[in-house]
């Protein structure tokens, strides 16, 4: 019985005869017009493989399996094929190169079927399922194509029952006013798969609508704020006080001050650490359309922020993000729109006077 | 509620009333955007976004600004408000 350092020794020299051989035969095949000379050849599901050697895709050392089990101690050398030869199949003539699927000198070759191998990119931490659900999460409306980010818990500050609530925009909790109160929210939505009422954390308790100029206005309509709340009636699916990829924040309210070096963890660019370069800013146009059908409110007493190293601070997706000071770790803004130079975020103490709600 | 300094004098903090009042209320067509900022010493000062091709300083605005330097920001692109859209627009600027 081989070895494993047996085989491993050998195996660079197999994959070179089982390289040539494979050159050998194909050339040899595309000659007399016979396409499956071996038991090797591609069968339906890589019909593509023309070839012998396309329908091996790797070699290696490891143990036989026999029957679909493993015969432990049993080093082979292995050859990974796309698809094996079914037994209905005539079996091919001997040549060099089938031999060498059964044998390679004294050492014995195993042939295992292994499809093609499918990389599947994780996502990150801020897009995935994550219960219970901390700040910083991807969340969305149930049944709506598109995410954005839950920023992080609040509550009405004078109930005697303690009402928790997910704080995030109006455009990703109402989908910019359309959508009606009660609409469930879950977490993660639609970018891993299609949510289900299981993954239901909160319903949306209310929104701030955004005004846009119509025909009749003399002057654009202002907002200060782009901002919603959910009701969480189970609180044991969220987790207080934290946001995903920062860790502990002060549930206090500070003031936006310019120069303030701040982060945030977003559902899109995680966590990204910028400045505010203005606060009070009047005037500021946002675009909720698109580029070819733009649909503009203007916002006033807005905070905007830089990103380090002019990297942008925030992307599509991050909007619904808390903006928290860096040094005293307060949540001082709600992010929610940017153009990839800069972020604008509105002020988190004129957001929760709109709800009543501190954050919890 | 609780407002709370991250540090600093209250003065560092909050900007000055008259700086306020001047942001909230001047404007100007060349002006795209106005707000509060501050000067690299530190000092509180109005930020300032005029319309693409306009000679800086605005002179309206610098008769108006009394003891408030500016500083002047290049205009940039729309702010969009904008969600992602997995697999249509994660690649796309925001």
């Amino acid at each position: 019985m081989a070895t494993f350092s047996e085989c491993l020794e050998a195996l660079s020299t197999f994959r070179n005869v089982l390289q040539h051989h494979s050159m050998l035969e194909t050339a040899e095949d595309k000659r007399s017009g016979f396409m499956m000379s071996t038991r090797f050849a591609a069968l339906a599901p890589a019909a593509s493989a023309r070839t012998p050697l396309t329908n091996i895709h790797a070699t290696g050392v490891g143990v036989r399996i026999r029957d679909g089990k493993i015969v432990p101690d049993e080093h082979v050398l292995k050859v990974y094929v796309f698809a094996k030869l079914t037994k209905s199949m005539p079996m091919p003539k001997s040549t060099p190169l089938s031999d060498l699927m059964r044998h390679f000198g004294k050492l014995p070759v195993d042939v295992e079927e292994m499809p093609v191998q499918l990389a599947h990119q994780t996502p990150p931490p801020n897009q995935q399922r994550n219960r219970p659900i901390p700040g910083g999460m991807q969340a969305t409306p149930i049944n709506q194509y598109y995410v954005g980010t839950l920023g992080c818990y609040v509550q009405r500050e004078a109930e005697a029952e303690q009402q928790i609530f997910a704080l995030s925009n109006n455009h990703v909790l109402a989908n910019v006013n359309t959508l009606p109160i009660g609409t469930p929210i879950v977490q993660p939505g639609t970018a891993i798969g299609n949510a289900t009422h299981a993954d239901v954390f909160a319903t949306l308790a209310a929104f701030v609508p955004i005004q846009f100029p119509t025909a009749t206005d003399t002057a654009p309509p202002a907002n200060e704020i782009d901002a919603a709340i959910a009701a969480v009636p189970d609180t044991s699916l969220i987790k207080l006080g934290t946001i995903e990829g920062i860790g502990q924040y002060k549930p206090v309210l500070a003031t936006p001050v310019p120069h303030m070096r701040v982060v945030k963890s977003g559902r899109t660019t995680a966590v990204t650490h910028g400045t505010i370069t203005g606060t009070h800013i009047q005037g500021v146009q946002v675009n909720y359309g698109s580029q070819s059908q733009p649909r503009i409110a203007t916002f006033n007493n807005v905070i905007r922020i830089r990103g380090d190293q002019n990297n942008p601070f925030s992307s599509p997706g991050d909007s619904g993000s808390v903006i928290l000071h860096q040094e005293t770790w307060q949540p001082v803004a709600l992010l929610f729109a940017g153009n990839g130079i800069s972020t604008t975020a509105c002020d988190m103490g004129a957001v929760c006077r709109a709800f009543g709600v501190v954050p919890a | 509620m609780t407002a709370t300094p991250p540090g600093g004098n209250d003065d560092q903090i909050t900007p000055p009333g008259d700086l306020l009042q001047l942001v909230t209320t001047y404007r100007h067509p060349d002006l795209l955007e106005i707000g509060i900022t501050k000067t690299k010493h530190g000092a509180w000062a109005v930020l300032a976004t005029l319309r693409p091709g306009v000679a800086r300083p605005l002179a309206a605005l610098d008769a108006a600004r009394g003891r408030f330097e500016v500083v002047y920001e290049d205009p940039e692109p729309i702010q969009l408000g904008w969600p992602a859209t997995p697999r249509q627009t994660d690649d796309e600027e925001p």
